[in-house]
């Protein structure tokens, strides 16, 4: 009796592996490569608010717009921002971002079906006596196939980031002129004969937690006022600086700028410059001819006589 | 003794008056089934004596009865509350670009003159427990100061403006107040809603190898017919940039094809041999080069330990969002005559992400 049911339990497990078997068997059969890959990913930008020895979820939907099954692998990656060109950074070492090991995903590595889509938690577990601050990481999907890329062509691959920007505690309140500094406020061209002028604005984070910035500007001379100009509002993470600009058609004359630097919830730092806009290159060539004109009228004997000389000969 | 008992007397007809008077005026007047709980005098006066440039302002009359209101309005008593700004209705409220972190907001001035100012007031769950003010940036703040009185005119006249500083995926309610000059600010009036959206993205290419011809001399060892094509769409507000990078120089055996010598900060017209890109964004701005450095067919060569900017999107996504937003990629290889022959491959990877 006792050899019977051995029997059946193990008959029963030989074929729950052999479905399980199967079963990924199939999967595998499912992705082979496309011809194209496409996929969405919401949100795309993930604000982490954590706090120390909390641990937090956050989903993220990804959603597969093809009409063939695809697999997709999720990979954790450091972000490290550059300045003012908006480039950024990721694949460096980890310890580069310790944001990286606090989380874990509930998967990273599945298929979505034709389709379909996919909802993956994000769990961040902040340890003890972690600094407060910011601190980012990025999330990449890359779709993936379970049979091989051709091997006698070169493959493409795309990937798709999201940004995981945290804050470890409540931004403390602090007065705005010590949370920023207007690092550059410039006009460029100021001396050139084109009329088109470079306004830039450059902002520089020396707070411990990412700011939304948005800078406000007025020009005025005495001819009046220039309409205002409301930039877009950016992310500066802590320590960067990022510029903004913008082309101006302004003509010679004396101009002051007021730069209001919002730094969200009505909080401004402030800095003012007087720009002169004049073509000195114009001006010079201008002030060349005049003096000639002047030389030429006071010394207009003489130069009678030469020209007289000259084409007559004595 | 005749002189005090006068003042006694007066006395006493003055305390019997107050108590009377008392009795007499703080009896409302009424009838059998009505009483008029609140009254009061007109002292006469116009309103509406105008000139071009000036007008008169007087009652003929206060309201004089009660305190009629509703949920969102109510008549008051006095000058004052006859000169209250109008109570605006309701904003409207919207997500144009599928907007995840602003929402634009129309005033409506509700027959209010162009020099009205007007305060608004921002809550996720319709002013419970959370009532939070628009500055004058427009951004959120917890106080409501004079300077956060805008005209029609700044809060964006009739295009509206945009809200921003907002969390993603929340319904926010917004309603509005107004005044024109000292003691004319009205209540707000009744509150919109709307629900921002999640920051979202989709990127597609449209290849997923690239199959060059066979180099030889009948096509001088070069083919550059071949590209990827490389679409997105989004609301990123600040927009999106693509790079691109190789796993490894074209490799077959232990013999690799040359990248292109042109780089992404300084692409060139194609001279010589190698394997490289160009892009068809012609506005490319992103990276140390010059912005717009890829337009006239230059070339670059692809890197394996850096982040080359191919494509972007730099411009504000506000007023619509991004939808399928397509560059091409496109390909050359050129090789020596003597190249050894074989397939030669290697992988590579476009990396899309949001600009923050």
């Amino acid at each position: 009796m006792l050899k019977n049911i051995s029997k059946y339990i193990l008959i029963s497990l030989f074929f729950a592996v052999l479905v399980i078997f199967l079963k990924d068997k199939a999967l595998a059969k499912e992705i082979n490569q496309p011809e194209n890959q496409i996929l969405k990913i919401a949100p795309i930008i993930l604000d982490l608010n954590l706090e120390n020895e909390k641990k937090q979820e956050y989903k993220i939907k990804i959603e597969n717009l093809l009409d063939a099954p695809l697999g997709v692998k999720l990979s954790l990656e450091t972000l490290n921002a550059s300045d003012e060109i908006t480039g950024m950074q990721f694949g460096l070492p980890e310890e580069n971002s310790p944001l990286l090991s606090w989380i874990t995903m509930s998967k990273n590595e599945f298929i979505i079906q034709e389709r379909n889509s996919e909802t993956i938690t994000i769990i961040v577990n902040v340890p003890k006596n972690t600094k407060k601050g910011s601190y980012y990481g990025i999330l990449f999907a890359t779709p993936y196939f379970t049979k091989p890329l051709d091997k006698l062509s070169p493959t493409v691959v795309s990937r798709i980031g999201t940004l995981l920007l945290a804050n470890i505690g409540k931004p403390y309140k602090e007065k705005a002129s010590k949370m920023a500094l207007v690092e550059e406020l410039k006009l460029e061209n100021a001396l050139n004969n084109s009329v088109n002028k470079n306004l830039i604005v450059r902002v520089k984070n020396t707070y411990p937690y990412h700011l939304s910035v948005k800078p406000f500007i007025e020009i005025s001379s005495i001819f009046g006022k220039e309409p205002k100009i409301e930039f877009e509002d950016k992310r500066v993470l802590p320590d960067k600086i990022r510029k903004w600009s913008k082309t101006l058609k302004l003509k010679t004359g004396i101009y002051q700028v007021k730069a209001a630097i919002s730094l969200k919830g009505g909080e401004y730092i402030y800095a003012k410059k007087t720009f002169v806009v004049f073509p000195i290159k114009e001006f010079t060539i201008i002030l060349i001819i005049s003096i000639c004109l002047a030389l030429a009228f006071i010394l207009r004997k003489r130069l009678k006589k030469a020209i007289f000389i000259l084409f007559k000969g004595k | 003794m005749e002189h005090k008992l006068r003042i006694f007397i007066s006395l006493l007809f003055v305390i019997c008056y107050l108590l009377f008077a008392d009795f007499t005026f703080a009896e409302n007047p009424s009838s059998t089934n009505y009483k008029l709980i609140e009254y009061g005098f007109g002292s006469g006066g116009t309103t509406d004596s105008a000139s071009t440039n000036f007008k008169a302002f007087g009652t003929a009359g206060e309201v004089e009865i009660g305190l009629p209101g509703s949920a969102n309005y109510k008549a008051g008593l006095g000058l004052t509350f006859t000169m209250q700004a109008n109570i605006p209705e309701s904003p409207t409220l919207t997500t144009p670009g599928s907007n995840y972190d602003r929402i634009k907001m129309v005033i409506n001035i509700s027959g209010n003159p162009s020099d009205t100012t007007y305060a608004v007031a921002i809550s996720t769950d319709n002013f419970v427990t959370d009532t939070r003010y628009i500055k004058s940036d427009k951004s959120i703040g917890d106080t409501l100061e004079s300077s956060d009185f805008l005209t029609y005119t700044e809060w964006g006249g009739s295009s509206g403006s945009f809200i921003w500083g907002l969390n993603s995926g929340t319904t926010y309610y917004i309603k509005v107040k107004a005044k024109q000059g000292n003691f004319t600010e009205s209540g707000f009036g009744p509150s919109a809603s709307t629900t921002t959206n999640d920051p979202s993205l989709s990127f597609g290419l449209d290849t997923a190898s690239i199959n060059f011809n066979n180099l030889n001399t009948e096509n001088s060892y070069t083919d550059s017919s071949k590209q990827t094509t490389i679409t997105t769409s989004t609301n990123a507000y600040n927009g999106y940039i693509v790079y691109a990078k190789e796993t490894q120089a074209l490799t077959y055996s232990d013999k690799t094809i040359t990248n292109y010598a042109g780089t992404n900060e300084a692409p060139t017209s194609w001279t010589g041999t190698g394997f490289g890109y160009t892009t068809s964004d012609t506005s490319l701005d992103t990276g140390p080069g010059l912005a717009n450095r890829f337009v006239g067919s230059k070339y670059a060569g692809f890197t394996t330990d850096a982040q080359d900017p191919v494509a972007d999107h730099t411009a504000v996504v506000e007023e619509t969002a991004i939808s399928a937003e397509a560059f091409d990629i496109s390909y050359r290889v050129t090789v020596a005559s003597d190249q050894e022959s074989g397939n030669y491959t290697n992988t590579i990877i476009y990396t899309i992400v949001p600009i923050y």
